[in-house]
C-alpha cells in the first residue's frame, strides 16, 4: 500500500471502521513508513486532547429552568399549541411539494376570485343610486355643475349605466341651458321613491321663478329611476328632498 | 472421500448461514424491543438519561455556557412538544442529537447574522475571553492545581480550535470525538450518509491537526 492510499483512511484506521482486509494491510504499512507513523500518532495524540473535553456534566439547575418553562407553557397552552399546529402545517405544506403547488393555485385561484368581486362590487347598478338620508349629495353636485365646474360635473359620467338615470351632468346641462335671467333661483321638490325605484313628484316647495327650469327639473326626475330604501333587508318606499339652486357667477 | 468433505462443508455452510439469520433476528428484534422502551419513557426518564448529553453537545458546538444553557432549554422543551410525534424510525438518542445540534448550528448562525449587523460575534466574543470555559463542569481526576491548570489550559486551547472549524465538521468532530457517536449514529443524527460523515470528521480532524502543529 502507498502513503497516498494511506493518509486518507487513517481517521477510519484510528475509529477502527475499516474492513479486515484494509485494517491488515494499513497496519504492516505503518510499521513500514515512519512518515505515516508520526501522522498517525499526530491523530492519535488529537483524539486523547478531544477525548479530555468529555465528561461535562449540565448543571443542576437545568432541570429547574425546564420544569419553569413547561409550566408556563401550560398556562397558554391553547395558544401555544395553536402556533405549534400551525407551524407543523405551514412545515409540512413546505416540505410537501404536491400540497406547496397545491396551495400556490388555490391561492391565486381565490386572490383573482377577491379581485374579480371587488370590481364587479364597484361597478354601480344600472339605476341612479340615491343614499337614503343623504340627498343633498346630488344637490351638491348641481350647484357644482351649475358654477361651471366641468371636471366635478363630468366625473361622474363613466358610471352612467341608463339614460334615464338624474346625475351631475343632467344637471349642468340644465343649469346651463335655463336663462340668465333666473339669476339665483332656489326650489325644493318634494319627491317619492317607491320600492321599484320609480320617482314621483309629491310637492314642490318655493317654486323658482323660471317656470323653464322647474318644468326641465320635473321631467328629468320623473324619467330617473332611484335606489329605494330599504329596512331589514326589504326595499320600502320613502320620500327624497331635492334642492336646486341656479347660481349665476359674472367674471 | 473427497464427497464426504464436500458434503460436511456444505452441512458447515449452511449451519453457519442459519446462524448468521438468527443473529440477524436476535438484533432486529432487540432493537425493536429498545424503540419500544424508548417510545414508553417519560419526558423526565428523558430528561434524566439525556441532559448532560445535550448539554454537553450543546456547549462544545457553541463553546459557552450561558449559550448552551439557553439552547438546551430549547431541545428539551422541543422533544416535550414532539414526542408524541417520535416515531421510532430512528433511535431515541439520534433524535435528540439531531434537533440538539441544529438548534446550537442555528443559534450560531444567529450570532453571525449580529455580527454582520455590526455587533459582536459569538465566535470573536469567545475569543477574546479564553477562560471563560466549561472547566467548571469538567470531571477531573486530578488533584494537584498545577495539573489541573495545566489541563484547563490545554481544554481552552481545544476549545477555541474546535470554534474554528467549519460547522458541519465541527458537529461530527464532536459527536465521534467527545460524544463517542458510532459513524452510523452520526449519520443518523445529521441526517447525512456515512461517507460524508467519514469525509467530515477526517477533514475536521486534518484541520485541528494542521492548527496544533502550527503553533
Amino acid at each position: 500500500m502507498l502513503c497516498k492510499n494511506v493518509v486518507p483512511v487513517l481517521s477510519e484506521f484510528l475509529d477502527e471502521a475499516l474492513d479486515s482486509g484494509a485494517t491488515v494491510k494499513v497496519s504492516q504499512h505503518l510499521d513500514k513508513c515512519a512518515q505515516c507513523s508520526k501522522e498517525f500518532n499526530d491523530l492519535s495524540m488529537l483524539r486523547r486532547k478531544l477525548q479530555s473535553l468529555r465528561g461535562v456534566q449540565a448543571p443542576d439547575y437545568l432541570g429547574k429552568l425546564i420544569e419553569h418553562k413547561l409550566d408556563e407553557m401550560q398556562h397558554d397552552s391553547w395558544r401555544k399549541n395553536l402556533q405549534s399546529e400551525l407551524e407543523r402545517t405551514w412545515s409540512k405544506i413546505r416540505t410537501t411539494e404536491g400540497m406547496w403547488y397545491f396551495t400556490k393555485a388555490l391561492g391565486t385561484v381565490m386572490t383573482s376570485l377577491f379581485f374579480v368581486l371587488i370590481s364587479i362590487r364597484a361597478i354601480p347598478p344600472a339605476y341612479m343610486e340615491v343614499p337614503p338620508g343623504n340627498t343633498g349629495q346630488e344637490a351638491d353636485s348641481s350647484k357644482k355643475a351649475s358654477l361651471g365646474d366641468l371636471a366635478t360635473a363630468k366625473m361622474p359620467q363613466r358610471r352612467i349605466r341608463s339614460d334615464a338615470a338624474m346625475n351631475s351632468l343632467c344637471l349642468y346641462n340644465i343649469g346651463d341651458s335655463i336663462s340668465a335671467d333666473a339669476k339665483d333661483d332656489t326650489f325644493f321638490v318634494v319627491t317619492e321613491v317607491d320600492p321599484s325605484g320609480v320617482t314621483t313628484i309629491k310637492d314642490v316647495l318655493e317654486p323658482p321663478r323660471d317656470q323653464n327650469m322647474l318644468s326641465k327639473v320635473i321631467e328629468m326626475i320623473s324619467s330617473a329611476r332611484c335606489r329605494p330604501a330599504s329596512e331589514k333587508g326589504k326595499a320600502v318606499s320613502s320620500h327624497v328632498v331635492y334642492t336646486f339652486s341656479k347660481v349665476t357667477v359674472h367674471n | 472421500m473427497l464427497r464426504r468433505d464436500a458434503a460436511i462443508k456444505t452441512v458447515m455452510y449452511t449451519n453457519e448461514l442459519a446462524l448468521r439469520k438468527n443473529e440477524d433476528a436476535v438484533t432486529k428484534g432487540s432493537a425493536l424491543n429498545q424503540v419500544d422502551s424508548e417510545r414508553n419513557l417519560s419526558f423526565e426518564e428523558i430528561f434524566e438519561r439525556y441532559n448532560s448529553m445535550v448539554y454537553g453537545l450543546v456547549v462544545h458546538i457553541l463553546g459557552d455556557r450561558e449559550e448552551a444553557l439557553d439552547v438546551a432549554q430549547e431541545v428539551f422543551l422541543i422533544v416535550y412538544r414532539k414526542m408524541n410525534t417520535f416515531r421510532g424510525e430512528s433511535s431515541l438518542k439520534t433524535w435528540i442529537y439531531c434537533i440538539a445540534a441544529n438548534r446550537a448550528a442555528n443559534r450560531f448562525r444567529w450570532w453571525n447574522r449580529i455580527r454582520r449587523r455590526g455587533t459582536v460575534s459569538l465566535e470573536e466574543h469567545l475569543l477574546k475571553s479564553p477562560n471563560r470555559e466549561l472547566s467548571c463542569n469538567l470531571r477531573s481526576d486530578i488533584q494537584s492545581p498545577e495539573e489541573a491548570l495545566l489541563l484547563q489550559e490545554e481544554r481552552a486551547e481545544i476549545e477555541h480550535m474546535l470554534l474554528e472549524l467549519p460547522m458541519q465538521q465541527r458537529i461530527a468532530v464532536i459527536m465521534r470525538d467527545i460524544e463517542e457517536l458510532s459513524y452510523e449514529e452520526i449519520a443518523e443524527s445529521m441526517k447525512v450518509s456515512l461517507g460524508t460523515v467519514k469525509s467530515r470528521i477526517a477533514r475536521g480532524r486534518e484541520m485541528l491537526k494542521r492548527r496544533f502543529k502550527g503553533q
